[in-house]
This record gives structure tokens, C-alpha cells and sequence, in this order.
């Protein structure tokens, strides 16, 4: 009898854990020069954004990403920026005419779009150094940038 | 001639109608490509159309009812 | 329309209407200059010809619309339009197998129009400006609401607008509601003053029965729908209703009475020339539009397709018609061809001319424009971009209107066809980033 309940308390245990590690399991893109596993970046604060380069506002955004990017690198943070371009030259041409200094994902069959469920363009998830999903928000706004940078801030703050 | 009321009543049931209707059309956000172009965009040829409806304005006897934006990347 | 004559009476108003002016302006520029570190203006331009075949209408446009959003998400929209317009228009009354002289608007002097020419007044120069702003605030992800302001001016008219909208976006953004509500007051103050309708026309020297101006009133409300259809599909619907009180009339506008059988034209009261009567409408119209229009992207091009139908308590309905088709070539330029077709139907109160066994209280109009007609419109347009962010525009329409020739007495006939308007516009359009 003890040892069917603690059977069960066990497979309680898994379970739990095994929810909360669904979002800690991470996730794989194909970059610009590879592939990005995010298992690979644990203890690291990882904010992706989901772009296009028909998108006004995400064109908006690079220059605040790249800003970003640099500010804290050294605190722990990557950025990711996954395209869902249809067509390639598209992304070319945006890149040359708005630089990228972080990294560039390509999901142009917008598989990791519909993982995350993502509602709107531009679209953000930032997950915590344990790797749980901790922010998301909809669209780039001028007026928010400090919210955005508040809340990556405090993300790297913790262990 | 229709009275206040049953304008009142078949705009509420078109709406209503059109709006039970719009909820199972549409596309995701990654497929908005095409309409975000401007020339997709209704209401991007203003220009054109006020210069059009201030000709016709002035020699027809009914104007008016023209579009306004919505469609487009749907961003932000 | 007015005749060129003294501007005496005018300089109150126009010290009105330019402080007016002057302040949407200085608004105007104020937003324009105070746009925001990374405000960007998209600015399209546009000079526009437009000439009606017989020596009848022409007229010169220079329109600007100019939009930005800036930094707090507001999008502004500022507009500019000036016209200068000269040329002659049909009065109304009816062409006869002799000459014929009318008084001018001013009351000052006659023309006389010659055997068989159709009447009109062809002394017409307008010149006439038109500013426009638009603001519009999101309020949450979804919702935006708008205010606008409006002002127009010619010679003789005035116009003054205001107006608000929500825009509410539903369905991921997938579909958008738009509730737009307008509130115009327009003042006519035509040269020479407003005729009492249905008075008779007065020879030169004669003391006019007029009144110096007279004002409308009218409420516009629209109710649309956006609708994404599909990767390639975009959907419209919006339904209008406009309800227009006080002074409809056109106070340049006359009708010949005349014996309904024999053709013969009365003589006035003071039997020194033919009666003419001056036109009278109904004080308020309502009237209720339903537009739809349908833009599908396919690869190389697109079509945009667009009914409208028009109804009215005067009596008038009306179909629009309207189709574009533009050919996608490289290097961003495009060719599109452009077809539409109007048609409406005669005002209840229509009416070629006053039969003298008739009494003098209805409303009666000869205006052309109230008759039934279809118009047809063939055109193209060409586009090509110009610098980073720049477009090139290019555009050649013709439109001609088709009537009925109205139904006057047999010794009549010869000399009364509809006037069947034959015109072309063209425009150059100038489009950039600022």
C-alpha cells in the first residue's frame, strides 16, 4: 500500500515537473548560419521576437533591439529575431537596409510562430534563465520602450 | 421610404449577421504579407478618389458611402 | 459658381471664414512642424485638368494629403485642395428656334443665347479652397476614436465641417467596425443674392425679390465593415445615411414656362420677355448609400471591384459600377486600366419646363443633373516609383454622360437634347516620404 502510493506520488511528481519543464524544454530555429537551440543558451535570459519586413512597427524596433542587445549582452541576454518572411529576398533587402546585431531565426513556414501561438505582429516572448516563458506582448510601441527594457531588466536580475 | 426605426433594425441585423459571418474569416498574423502591401490597403488611392468624387460631386445627383482603411498588416 | 462681379458684401464673411482658415492652418502647420524625432509624413500631391467638350466647364486642381503617425501612436491626416473652375452650365431652361435673353445673377445686364443654342450661363468663374485634418487615437490595442474638422470656400458658398469615428478591430484584426458621424453647416450666398423660388426672373433695373444668403444643414452618419478574407482578400461594406435640411436649391437655376401643347412661351408679368421661373426643391433630403468594394491580389496584379447603390426621398436611385485592374510590371511600376458605370434616376420633382395650366407651388427643377442618365468612364492609369520612397503617377480618364432628351412639346423636340456631357481629366500625382 505504501509502496502504491508512493508509486503515485512519484508519477504526481512527474507530471508536475514534466508541465513546468514543457515550457523549460525549449525550442529549435533555423538561423541565418545554422540552427538555435535554446537548450544550449540555459542560464541566459532569451527574448524572441517574431518579425516580418512587411511589418511598419518591427522596422521600428531593430534599432531598440540592437541597443538592447548590447546593453546587456554581457548580463546574460540574447536576442532573437525569427523572420516569417515567405520570401527570402525580402529578408535580404530589410537586413542591408536596417541591421541586426543579434540573431536572426527563419521560420518561414511559421512553425515556431504556431508553437507559441503568437496573435499579432510583432510578437515577443522573453523566457527567464530556467528557461519558463516570463513575458509577452503584442506590437511595438515608442511610447512602452522603457516598459520593454524594465521587464528584461528585471529577468536578468534573477539567479 | 424608410423609417428611422426599421433602418435602425436592418443595421443591426446586418451588422450582427456580417459580424457572425466575419468571426470564422481571416488568416494568422505570419499571412498578412500581401494585404500589408500598400496597394491592397482600401482607402490608399484617396488622392484619386476625392479628385474622382469632387468631379462626379458636381455633375451627378448622389455621392458619398466612399471606404476608409482597415485590412492592411494588422500590426500593433 | 458665381459671375465676376464687385465683392463688396463678401469681405465680412471672407474675414469669417479666413480667421477660420487660418486657424485649421496654423494647426495644420503646427503638427507638421512638431511631428516627433522620428515623425515621418507620407505625402501625396496631385494637379488635376479637367475639360468638358463644348467649350462648357473647365477646371484646375492642386490637391495635397499629407498623413503621420507619431510617436504616441496618433495617426494625422491633413488635407488641401484648391480649384480654380471656369467655363458655362446648362440654366435649366429650354433652348427654342429663337433667341432668347436672360438676366444675369448679379442683376446686372443680360446675355441672350442664340436660336436653338441651349441656355447657359457661361460668365462662371469659381475659384474655391478646401482644408481638412483628421486625428485619430488608439485607446487600447483594438480601439481608436477620431475627431475631424473641415472648411471649404468659394466666391459664393461656405462650407464648415465636423466630424468623429471609432474604429474597434476584432478577430485577431481580422475584421474592422467603423462608426463615423458628421455634422456639416454650409452657407450659399450667391451673387446678385438668393432668388425666392419659384419667382419670376426680373429684367435689369428692376428691384430682385432675393434674400442675401440662405444656409443647409446636414447629418452624416457610416457604418462599415472590413473584412480579411483570405491571404489575397480584402472586403468592404459600409452603409451611409445622409440627412440634409434647409436651403437645397441651386440659385442659378431656372425653367422655362411655356404652353405644354403648343410649345409657345408665356410672356413675364411685366411682358417685356419670355417668363422664366426660378427652380424650387424640397427643404430636406434623406438619402442612404450602400458601398461594398473587393480588392484580390493575384500574382502579377490586382482587381478592385466596387458597387454602390443610392436611394432617396427625392426620389433618386442610383448604381456605381466601378472596376480597376493594375498590372503589376517590374521595377514597381504598374499600368491600370479603370471602367465605371453610373446610372440614375430622374428627381420626383423634375421637370423639363413649367406648363403655364400648371400652378406655381410645387417643387419643379430643370437641372440636368436631376434628370435620369448613365455616365461611363474609361481611363488608365501609370505608376512608377521615383527615389527610395517615392511614386510617380500618371492618370487619363473619359467620361460621358448619356440622357434621355426630355419630353417638351412637338415645335420643341428639334432643339432640345439632353445635354449629354462629354468630358477628360487627367492627373499627375506626386507621392513621397517626408
Amino acid at each position: 500500500m505504501r509502496r502504491v502510493l508512493a508509486n503515485m506520488g512519484l508519477t504526481a511528481l512527474l507530471i508536475l515537473t514534466g508541465l513546468a519543464s514543457a515550457q523549460a524544454e525549449g525550442f529549435t530555429v533555423a538561423t541565418t548560419d545554422g540552427v538555435f537551440d535554446s537548450t544550449q543558451y540555459q542560464g541566459k535570459v532569451i527574448y524572441v521576437d517574431f518579425w516580418a519586413s512587411w511589418c511598419a512597427p518591427c522596422r521600428k524596433s531593430f534599432p531598440w533591439m540592437n541597443e538592447v542587445q548590447a546593453r546587456y549582452a554581457d548580463d546574460g541576454l540574447v536576442i532573437i529575431a525569427v523572420n516569417l518572411d515567405k520570401e527570402p529576398a525580402l529578408v535580404k533587402e530589410f537586413l542591408n537596409s536596417t541591421p541586426a546585431d543579434f540573431l536572426i531565426g527563419l521560420d518561414p513556414e511559421a512553425e515556431l510562430a504556431e508553437q507559441f501561438a503568437i496573435l499579432g505582429m510583432p510578437s515577443v516572448r522573453v523566457f527567464a534563465r530556467d528557461g519558463s516563458l516570463q513575458i509577452e506582448h503584442v506590437g511595438f510601441r515608442e511610447k512602452d520602450k522603457a516598459a520593454y527594457e524594465a521587464g528584461i531588466k528585471q529577468l536578468l536580475e534573477q539567479p | 421610404m424608410m423609417s428611422l426605426k426599421t433602418i435602425t433594425l436592418a443595421a443591426c441585423l446586418l451588422t450582427s449577421n456580417v459580424l457572425a459571418g466575419c468571426s470564422v474569416m481571416g488568416v494568422q498574423p505570419w499571412d498578412r504579407d500581401l494585404l500589408a502591401q500598400r496597394q491592397m490597403q482600401i482607402g490608399e488611392d484617396a488622392l484619386d478618389l476625392a479628385t474622382d468624387d469632387h468631379i462626379y460631386f458636381s455633375k451627378e445627383a448622389t455621392s458619398g458611402g466612399r471606404g476608409f482603411g482597415g485590412g492592411g498588416c494588422g500590426c500593433n | 459658381m458665381q459671375l465676376i462681379s464687385d465683392a463688396d458684401s463678401d469681405r465680412r464673411s471672407s474675414g469669417k471664414v479666413a480667421g477660420i482658415a487660418s486657424a485649421l492652418a496654423a494647426a495644420s502647420a503646427q503638427l507638421i512642424a512638431a511631428g516627433g524625432a522620428q515623425a515621418e509624413w507620407d505625402v501625396n500631391t496631385s494637379l488635376m485638368f479637367y475639360q468638358e467638350a463644348d467649350g462648357r466647364v473647365q477646371d484646375l486642381s492642386f490637391k495635397s494629403l499629407a498623413s503621420t503617425t507619431r510617436d504616441n501612436d496618433d495617426e494625422i491626416t491633413v488635407g488641401l485642395q484648391l480649384d480654380t473652375l471656369t467655363g458655362a452650365s446648362p440654366t435649366g431652361a429650354l433652348a427654342r428656334p429663337e433667341a432668347q435673353s436672360f438676366t444675369r445673377p448679379s442683376g446686372r445686364g443680360e446675355y441672350t443665347i442664340a436660336a436653338g443654342e441651349h441656355p447657359q450661363d457661361n460668365t462662371f468663374n469659381d475659384d474655391r479652397y478646401d482644408l481638412s485634418i483628421n486625428w485619430l487615437r488608439p485607446y487600447s490595442q483594438d480601439l481608436k476614436l477620431g475627431l475631424g474638422a473641415s472648411v471649404s470656400k468659394e466666391y459664393d458658398y461656405l462650407h464648415l465641417g465636423l466630424s468623429a469615428q471609432a474604429v474597434r478591430e476584432l478577430n485577431n484584426k481580422n475584421t474592422t467596425l467603423r462608426l463615423a458621424i458628421g455634422l456639416a453647416q454650409d452657407e450659399n450666398k450667391p451673387v446678385g443674392g438668393v432668388p425666392r423660388p419659384l419667382s419670376e426672373m426680373q429684367t435689369t433695373d428692376t428691384v430682385l425679390d432675393r434674400t442675401s444668403s440662405d444656409d443647409k444643414t446636414i447629418v452624416d452618419t457610416v457604418l462599415g465593415v472590413t473584412q480579411v478574407v483570405s491571404r489575397r482578400a480584402i472586403v468592404q461594406i459600409n452603409y451611409a445615411l445622409s440627412i440634409a435640411n434647409g436651403y437645397l436649391n441651386d440659385p442659378y437655376k431656372f425653367l422655362s414656362v411655356i404652353d405644354p401643347v403648343s410649345g409657345e412661351a408665356d410672356l413675364s408679368t411685366s411682358a417685356d420677355r419670355l417668363a422664366y421661373v426660378f427652380e424650387q426643391r424640397p427643404d430636406s433630403r434623406t438619402g442612404h448609400n450602400l458601398y461594398t468594394e473587393w480588392r484580390y491580389r493575384l500574382d502579377n496584379s490586382i482587381a478592385n471591384l466596387s458597387y454602390r447603390y443610392h436611394t432617396d426621398d427625392w426620389g433618386i436611385d442610383s448604381h456605381t459600377l466601378e472596376g480597376r485592374y493594375r498590372f503589376l510590371l517590374d521595377g514597381g511600376r504598374y499600368i491600370e486600366p479603370h471602367l465605371r458605370y453610373y446610372n440614375q434616376s430622374e428627381a420626383d420633382f423634375y421637370a423639363p419646363f413649367l406648363a403655364n395650366t400648371a400652378p406655381l407651388t410645387e417643387d419643379a427643377s430643370a437641372d440636368y443633373r436631376l434628370a435620369a442618365f448613365t455616365g461611363t468612364t474609361i481611363g488608365a492609369k501609370y505608376g512608377r516609383p521615383v527615389g527610395k520612397n517615392g511614386e510617380l503617377g500618371f492618370r487619363l480618364e473619359f467620361y460621358q454622360t448619356r440622357g434621355d432628351d426630355p419630353d417638351v412639346p412637338e415645335s420643341l423636340v428639334a432643339v432640345n437634347s439632353y445635354p449629354d456631357l462629354s468630358s477628360v481629366f487627367g492627373q499627375v500625382s506626386y507621392r513621397f516620404s517626408w
